[in-house]
């Protein structure tokens, strides 16, 4: 992502209704969110080793700059994008805490407010077709929404919401599969590898 | 060493060129001064290549807050990343200007070692097509030398440094003395003998020739494949002057290395017509040395080469430092590059790569080699390669869920082929650097103000790079063929050339056929200021040929007391 796609500010409409950046205690955010019910959402078992990591880190994280509803939307969009199976979900690797620093920290201001303003328009576009802001929703009325943004992936003159959802899988996919225990687990990335071949031949099972 | 003097020979500039300077000085008996602007480098401890993405905070991103405040240019550079943003130097210390309607990247390293930690590493001589390319176009001046001058030297760097590469017997790309080539992938292996046949031989395709070792070499370790050796290299598998001539000069005994030392300004003794020394500000003290010399080698890239000149004025100089010509500061150059093409290759699905290549492809040049383009003078060669999308090309497609996140776990996506062109930039004297003195470093010397625009010749290249890389795409038989367009701004390229150039008579240049100043006998320059045009190549190891050819001259000077 690289920060040179920095984006004109969005509709003024949309930044007039972005929350103002708010500087949480991490745990009291996980607290909230939890008890916000969360755990009744799309990755009830994943939210507790989400939140774990998150809190992990402990008082020396940066502050958070996603609202409650930005991190809940975000974790619900993860989940359903990387969900857990027999390897780990978005959630379970971390992939939370290290948007929030993202968006916190590397984000230029203008990106920053755009990609929250997007998430909003994530919220218009549930109301307008599911009839519900987007975490008010239930798992496969939220399903249906992700879908209805996932199909415009890589197609240009997309929505605002189309957007900031893309953006945001880009965000989750880059986040989980930097992380460690998918770098070394899953992927099992050789760091030396002393060799280049550069004709490999696959295993039948596995090409393409 | 005479009383007289400090140090038989001082250079400026540790990095590419003054570690070249300082081994060749060295190894002929003179005690050397090696001035570097920035601070020592500890490759035990500096050398990041193999850190993780999730050891840093933003998994190689970048942390902006810092990186926006004291590197808004640098960070600009691929290079300057999350990691390698320490070889890289405060833009607020490190200030310069340039017109608002010409942005201009300096992108610069001040440490030990200098840009050769950071560099690209490709390597490729140069030809009689381009040094004699501005006599028969009438562009810029003459160059005093031509390629049987420099071969036995780009030869005797080549051995040294170790570079891997093909032969292919191309008059326009002259042959080195290579180590084995890396592979190239069935693709462009494929692609390469597709585009000889469409092209009738007139368009190569051939593997990078890289200084990066592919074998054991000199006491140093072949390649382990491990990918960014921009980040520095702890086996010593990529030639930089930290890990081979810097250590070849200081194992003769006559190398003083003095970190931290910024040169201010080459005293010109004007009873003598000769520099006397180096005025040196000490980086952290702020204490001016002076520090003198029977030779005096700058080599500490072209454009801070060209400032300290230009910052160096006498009553017999009042315009710059060895500048009876006028022509210091003009004639800057740089390569424009980034315009190409891309597609995708189909029937070779079963197969992938193992290991990070840290190199490409090269297509020779092939315009206006044997026959005129309408458009356009002088030509390009172009850099790209092959590869297959892993899990990043899932952002780009649509799919979530279980099964879409097995796909980028265990799947790859289709082969791709692109290059981008690097095309030769015409010298103008308009393109150009001077001083503003209204912008001082943090050191209270006077900034470079530059002023460097790309003009039609470069634009018609840039626009027949996509051209032609489309045309040899379809030729391989690639598929969905996309232009990439790129306008990066002068200096991108970080191959700034001229400012001080060679010429074949005083009047049109700032020094001799041996990188010697016409004015001043002991005083040579033999970083990227000393080109007289850019060609199409990768400049460095032409700087570095140049410049063991300038120091073998100039010992035999100073043997014959000449200097």
């Amino acid at each position: 992502v690289p920060d040179s796609a920095t984006r004109a500010p969005t509709r003024s409409s949309e930044l007039l209704k972005m929350p103002s950046p708010v500087k949480l205690d991490r745990r009291a955010l996980i607290h909230n969110i939890v008890q916000g019910g969360l755990a009744l959402s799309l990755m009830p078992g994943f939210a507790e080793a989400a939140w774990n990591a998150i809190a992990a880190e402990g008082a020396a994280a940066p502050p958070c700059i996603l609202s409650a509803a930005q991190t809940r939307m975000i974790a619900i969009i993860a989940d359903a994008i990387l969900p857990r199976s027999d390897t780990p979900g978005a959630t379970d690797v971390g992939v939370l805490p290290w948007i929030d620093l993202v968006v916190a920290e590397y984000f230029s201001d203008v990106r920053r407010a755009a990609f929250q303003a997007d998430l909003t328009a994530i919220d218009d576009f549930a109301l307008s077709t599911s009839g519900a802001p987007f975490t008010e929703l239930q798992g496969e009325a939220q399903l249906a929404v992700i879908a209805g943004l996932d199909a415009a992936c890589g197609a240009k003159d997309l929505s605002f919401a189309q957007r900031g959802y893309g953006e945001l899988k880009e965000l989750v996919i880059y986040g989980y599969f930097t992380s460690k225990p998918v770098q070394q687990d899953i992927l099992q990335v050789v760091v030396v590898p002393g060799r280049f071949d550069g004709n490999v031949l696959i295993a039948p099972s596995s090409a393409t | 060493m005479k009383g007289q003097y400090d140090f038989d020979a001082i250079v400026v500039g540790s990095g590419m060129t003054g570690g070249w300077a300082a081994k060749e000085l060295t190894a002929a008996g003179l005690k050397t001064l090696v001035l570097e602007a920035g601070g020592p480098i500890d490759p035990a401890k500096d050398f990041v290549e193999h850190v993780q993405p999730y050891e840093i905070p933003f998994r190689g991103w970048g942390d902006r807050t810092p990186l926006r405040r004291e590197r808004p240019i640098q960070s600009d550079c691929y290079a300057s990343d999350e990691l390698g943003h320490k070889f890289f130097v405060n833009d607020l210390e490190n200030p310069y200007t340039h017109p608002v309607e010409a942005p201009f990247s300096w992108f610069r390293g001040r440490q030990v070692g200098g840009r050769s930690i950071t560099w690209g590493r490709q390597v490729y001589r140069w030809s009689d097509l381009d040094f004699e390319a501005n006599a028969k176009d009438g562009h810029g001046t003459d160059w005093p030398i031509r390629y049987r001058d420099i071969a036995p030297w780009y030869s005797h760097v080549e051995r040294f440094i170790g570079v891997s590469g093909a032969p292919e017997g191309l008059a326009q790309l002259p042959d080195g003395e290579f180590l084995a080539p890396m592979q190239m992938t069935g693709v462009e292996r494929a692609a390469r003998q597709r585009i000889l046949k469409a092209f009738h031989g007139e368009r190569v395709m051939t593997i990078g020739r890289v200084a990066i070792l592919t074998e054991n070499h000199n006491g140093r370790a072949a390649c382990h494949y491990c990918g960014p050796c921009e980040r520095g290299c702890i086996t010593r598998s990529y030639f930089n002057s930290i890990g081979s001539t810097l250590p070849a000069a200081s194992a003769t005994g006559n190398l003083t290395l003095r970190p931290n030392s910024v040169a201010a300004e080459l005293i010109y003794d004007a009873k003598r017509g000769r520099i006397r020394g180096v005025r040196v500000i000490d980086a952290n003290t702020l204490r001016d040395t002076e520090y003198k010399a029977r030779v005096v080698f700058l080599c500490a890239s072209a454009i801070e080469s060209v400032r300290l000149l230009l910052n160096s004025k006498s009553a017999h100089f009042p315009d710059g430092l060895a500048n009876s010509s006028g022509t210091l500061g003009r004639y800057v150059m740089d390569h424009h590059y980034g315009s190409g093409a891309s597609g995708s290759m189909s029937g070779f699905e079963d197969r992938r790569t193992f290991g990070r290549r840290p190199n490409g492809i090269y297509i020779a040049r092939f315009r206006n080699v044997s026959t005129q383009h309408p458009d356009f003078l002088r030509g390009y060669g172009m850099q790209g390669g092959s590869s297959r999308k892993d899990w990043h090309r899932g952002a780009a497609m649509p799919g979530y869920g279980a099964e879409f996140k097995k796909s980028l776990i265990s799947e790859l996506g289709p082969w791709s082929l692109s290059a981008a062109g690097w095309g030769e930039t015409l010298p103008h004297a308009d393109n150009r650097v001077s001083i503003d003195r209204q912008v001082k470093d943090r050191w209270g010397l006077p900034a470079a103000r530059i002023d460097v625009r790309w003009r039609d010749n470069e634009r018609a290249m840039q626009r027949d790079m996509m051209t032609g890389m489309a045309e040899m795409l379809e030729a391989a038989g690639c598929t969905d063929i996309t232009l990439a367009p790129k306008d990066n701004p002068p200096g991108h390229c970080i191959h700034e050339m001229g400012g001080a150039r060679m010429s074949v008579t005083q009047d049109l240049g700032v020094l001799n056929a041996w990188n010697q100043a016409w004015d001043v006998h002991n005083l040579f320059v033999t970083d990227g200021a000393c080109m007289a045009s850019t060609a199409c190549q990768n400049p460095s190891i032409t700087y570095m040929a140049l410049t063991a050819r300038a120091c073998d001259y100039a010992v035999g000077q100073m043997r014959r007391n000449e200097l």
